[in-house]
């Protein structure tokens, strides 16, 4: 069965990452189906370029295939991973290409992308995913506007402490000290709206 | 290599969570992280949020024929096919004295998979999302300390017992302590169970005592009463600490943890010596 997003499906998860290690193809197509789009929809938000965060994606769970060793458990469940090296992986690409003019219509690009999709994006979007994805959304926005533009910065654009200094005209002390800061806010604010969650 | 001091490499582990450090600034976070139980502590927190950060993005559908694609780049791979890896926790002499956390492991997923789409309302999900979340930090923890520094550990083999079982928990807390006077650097975080009430203080900077001097840690309540909570001494042999903590009644009636420089033995009823380092813990 395809997934449309991705699973926090942990046990099944590792159950296909044991078939993984035993050369089963169709496990690797099974964790391809269900992580795809959440890991596309991050390669596509960095590269802002459908055919590069395609490949960004599939060359990740090519590296499973080859490597099912590669999968580090000590970094948390499959997904987490995942989407950590699909980021990994992105910003390397980026910081590759940066300097070449790349533009960044971000309605332009949905449409684009929403041209080339398969099918209409879908309308029912894992529980899990959508969840897990309101929650950070609501919590993003209520971090103070510096805090949210140095992480989106930092985490969205691969700029290192350095290059966030010069392109906002910060002091590189001040840099490193708001990215931590909203690191931590997020956190908190990430707590709280799982407290008003369960009021 | 560069060389840069303690505080400088902390202030970098936010960056390292997010990917952003240069070459010799990784290379320097990373040789610093086995020897330094508190930026491991750090770095998980703040990986914890990073981690987080992909799914604020909306999933999208990949261009026509992305399968048909990935099939055919897989065929120019033959896999490595590898007997099973041994996890590597428990690969450790420490892992086999942690409680077996694939029990908590087993049950979170169970109460997860119990949420499953019809299954749950929406506050029923966000709760099962909230405990996968504190599941990810506290098992990143467990990883970083048993994986890194058991060496170091392995002399305290009762509180690191302790230490494995709190970190699975899904009631932790973690509290910073932070340097009260300027200058001074030491610094430490008290973990605790909310439900249980185990608490144990870890600290990895904290100087070698003389023989006549100790440690003593101090839980203060609202009454702003401190209350003795444990005393022990630091050799300049010893690797970080790991304290229990036996706070009088719970530890959710405490406002602030501090630690204060004692004679040997610790002082009583109070302090005798302004603390060094405290933490808020509500």
């Amino acid at each position: 069965m395809q997934s449309q997003g991705t699973v926090e499906n942990s046990s099944g998860d590792e159950h296909l990452l044991r078939r993984l290690q035993n050369g089963d193809f169709e496990a690797v197509e099974e964790l391809y189906n269900r992580h795809n789009r959440a890991a596309f929809g991050l390669a596509y938000r960095i590269l802002n370029d459908a055919g590069a965060a395609e490949d960004a994606v599939q060359e990740v769970f090519l590296r499973v295939w080859r490597n099912p060793g590669s999968y580090d458990s000590a970094r948390g469940k499959f997904a987490t991973w995942l989407m950590s090296v699909v980021h990994n992986q992105c910003i390397d690409q980026l910081r590759k290409k940066r300097g070449q003019t790349v533009s960044f219509d971000q309605e332009e690009s949905q449409e684009r992308l929403n041209y080339l999709a398969e099918k209409a994006p879908a309308l029912e979007e894992e529980v899990w995913v959508k969840l897990r994805h309101d929650l950070i959304q609501q919590a993003l926005e209520r971090l103070p506007v510096e805090q949210r533009k140095l992480l989106e910065l930092a985490f969205f654009g691969g700029y290192t402490h350095n290059e966030i200094a010069e392109r906002t005209g910060q002091p590189l002390g001040t840099v490193k000290s708001r990215i931590r800061q909203g690191l931590l806010k997020l956190k908190g604010i990430l707590q709280s709206l799982q407290l008003e969650s369960n009021i | 290599m560069i060389t840069i001091t303690h505080d400088e490499l902390q202030a970098l582990i936010a960056g390292y969570a997010l990917g952003i450090l240069d070459a010799d600034e990784k290379k320097a976070v990373e040789a610093h992280l086995p020897t330094c139980t508190n930026c491991q502590i750090d770095l998980v927190e703040l990986r914890s949020i990073t981690d987080e950060l992909p799914w604020s993005v909306e999933p999208a559908t990949l261009p026509v024929g992305h399968m048909e694609r990935f099939r055919d780049k897989a065929k120019t791979f033959s896999p490595e096919v590898i007997s099973p890896q041994p996890q590597p926790l428990r690969s450790l002499n420490l892992a086999a004295q942690a409680p077996d956390e694939s029990e908590f492991e087993q049950a979170s997923r169970k109460r997860a998979n119990r949420l499953r789409p019809g299954n749950r309302s929406s506050s029923g999900w966000r709760i099962a999302y909230a405990a996968a979340l504190l599941l990810a930090v506290t098992a990143g923890i467990l990883g970083y300390l048993l994986f890194d520094t058991n060496q170091k550990l392995n002399s305290q083999d009762n509180n690191v017992r302790t230490l494995a079982q709190l970190l699975a928990s899904p009631n932790l807390k973690v509290t910073e302590l932070q340097p009260t006077g300027i200058g001074q650097k030491s610094s430490a975080r008290l973990l605790t169970d909310t439900k249980t009430n185990q608490a144990l203080l870890v600290s990895d900077n904290l100087e070698a005592l003389p023989a006549d001097k100790a440690y003593q840690v101090w839980l203060i309540g609202s009454d702003g009463k401190p209350q003795s909570a444990a005393v022990f001494n630091r050799d300049a042999k010893d690797g970080p600490a790991v304290i229990a903590l036996a706070p009088p009644g719970s530890a959710s009636q405490y406002k602030t943890v501090a630690i204060t420089v004692e004679p040997r033995g610790g002082s009583f009823p109070g302090p005798s010596t302004t603390p060094f380092t405290a933490g808020n813990l509500n």
